[in-house]
């Protein structure tokens, strides 16, 4: 139904959102990190998003299936992957992790980016909500029309 | 003695009925000589087209079917997208329903009126 | 035949064309921040002004189709789209949505007074 599509859609956004704002405090507070169970530096971590082929909804199943063009089926988070930009090295002798030189890796997270990405996942976040709100109230006049 | 009634214009009228179907809702008009024999002993007399009551009728109906038909005009602007102008919309749908709704009423009680006129015992 | 006019069918279908286009820019603004996107809009209005001049009878097979928009202003990461226009969209059909389903229903309440459904 197309309504509920729509609604779906702006689920799928809210979600998506949602884990970018995660995986941004996860690098924010890793930003410090120089040990990590795989053994060195925090790596900072990146979302990817793509649109969603809708392929997991029946009627998006069908659609494929029949070799028509999907219907707009909102979006998905593809993968996680580390920044593979390289670590910081900070000279600083006296840690007990510098190396024989006197560097320690540090994470490469960069707390002004990682901010800036918070508050644009959180506009995101705010106008899929806006835009929910919207369908929902239109949904309601629609069926006032009975 | 006579009374002092003018004379209704063909009892078995056409009312204000929308017409069903593809067509444009639209209200029918009054007929104005056709006695189409439905009431008995009816004085089904000739209607008086320059007024009398039939004539007030076919005139109300008259501004009643040209409100609809501006409802629709603007209704079909506003779904095409040619509306500049919301509430002019929205006024010509009022005006078409309020007027439908006196039609309305005023169908009922000229009905009450005629059907008591022709109950009247001479 | 059907008991509701052709100004009726056109609300109708307009309402659905709007539907429609409520949904694709909802999936615009979802998709705000993926890589490579085009944002998409349905111009309902178009189709049905087409359709009543061509072919004024067959109004009730209309039907709608998203298209991709060509916007000025692209991200690095190849998005197109922009958030607070596809938000401003989204709101102005809603209210329009709105109109066209107060519209419709009172037509409806028009034909129920007619019928001495309503007092």
């Amino acid at each position: 139904m197309g309504l509920f599509d729509a609604l779906n859609i702006s689920a799928s956004g809210l979600t998506a959102q949602r884990l970018r704002m995660d995986v941004t405090s996860a690098n924010l507070a890793n930003a410090q990190t120089t040990r990590t169970p795989e053994g060195g530096p925090y790596k900072r971590q990146d979302v990817i998003l793509q649109e969603s082929s809708g392929s997991d909804t029946f009627a998006g199943s069908l659609a494929g299936a029949m070799g028509s063009n999907g219907a707009p089926a909102g979006v998905e988070v593809a993968a996680i992957v580390d920044d593979t930009t390289p670590t910081k090295k900070v000279y600083e002798p006296s840690n007990p992790e510098a190396d024989a030189q006197g560097y320690v890796e540090m994470p490469n997270v960069n707390p002004v980016s990682e901010m800036t990405d918070l508050i644009d996942a959180s506009r995101s976040y705010q106008a899929d909500v806006t835009a929910m709100q919207t369908t929902k109230q239109v949904f309601a006049k629609t069926i006032e029309l009975l | 003695m006579t009374l002092p009634v003018s004379a209704i214009s063909s009892p078995a009228t056409q009312w204000a009925v929308p017409k069903a179907g593809g067509g444009e809702w639209s209200v029918g008009k009054i007929g104005g000589t056709d006695g189409a024999g439905g009431a008995q002993g009816a004085a089904a007399e000739a209607a008086d087209p320059a007024g009398g009551f039939g004539g007030m009728l076919s005139n109300a109906i008259g501004s009643l079917e040209k409100t609809q038909e501006a409802a629709s005009t603007q209704a079909s602007a506003l779904a095409t997208g040619q509306t500049q102008d919301l509430s002019s919309v929205i006024t010509a749908v009022q005006e078409a329903q309020l007027s439908m709704e006196l039609a309305s009423q005023v169908r009922s009680k000229a009905v009450e009126a005629y059907t008591e006129i022709f109950h009247t015992q001479i | 035949m059907s008991i509701l006019d052709s100004t009726q069918i056109t609300l109708m279908r307009a309402i659905s064309g709007a539907t429609l286009r409520n949904t694709v820019l909802s999936n615009n603004i979802a998709n705000a921040d993926t890589p490579g996107f085009q944002p998409s809009d349905v111009d309902f209005h178009a189709t049905l002004a087409n359709a009543l001049d061509d072919e004024p009878e067959g109004i009730a097979d209309v039907t709608f189709a998203p298209e991709e928009v060509a916007t000025g202003a692209q991200r690095a990461d190849g998005n197109g789209v922009d958030a607070e226009a596809e938000a401003a969209k989204l709101a102005e059909n809603g209210l329009e949505l709105n109109a066209l389903t107060q519209v419709a229903n009172s037509r409806v309440q028009i034909m129920k007074t007619a019928m001495g459904l309503n007092g």
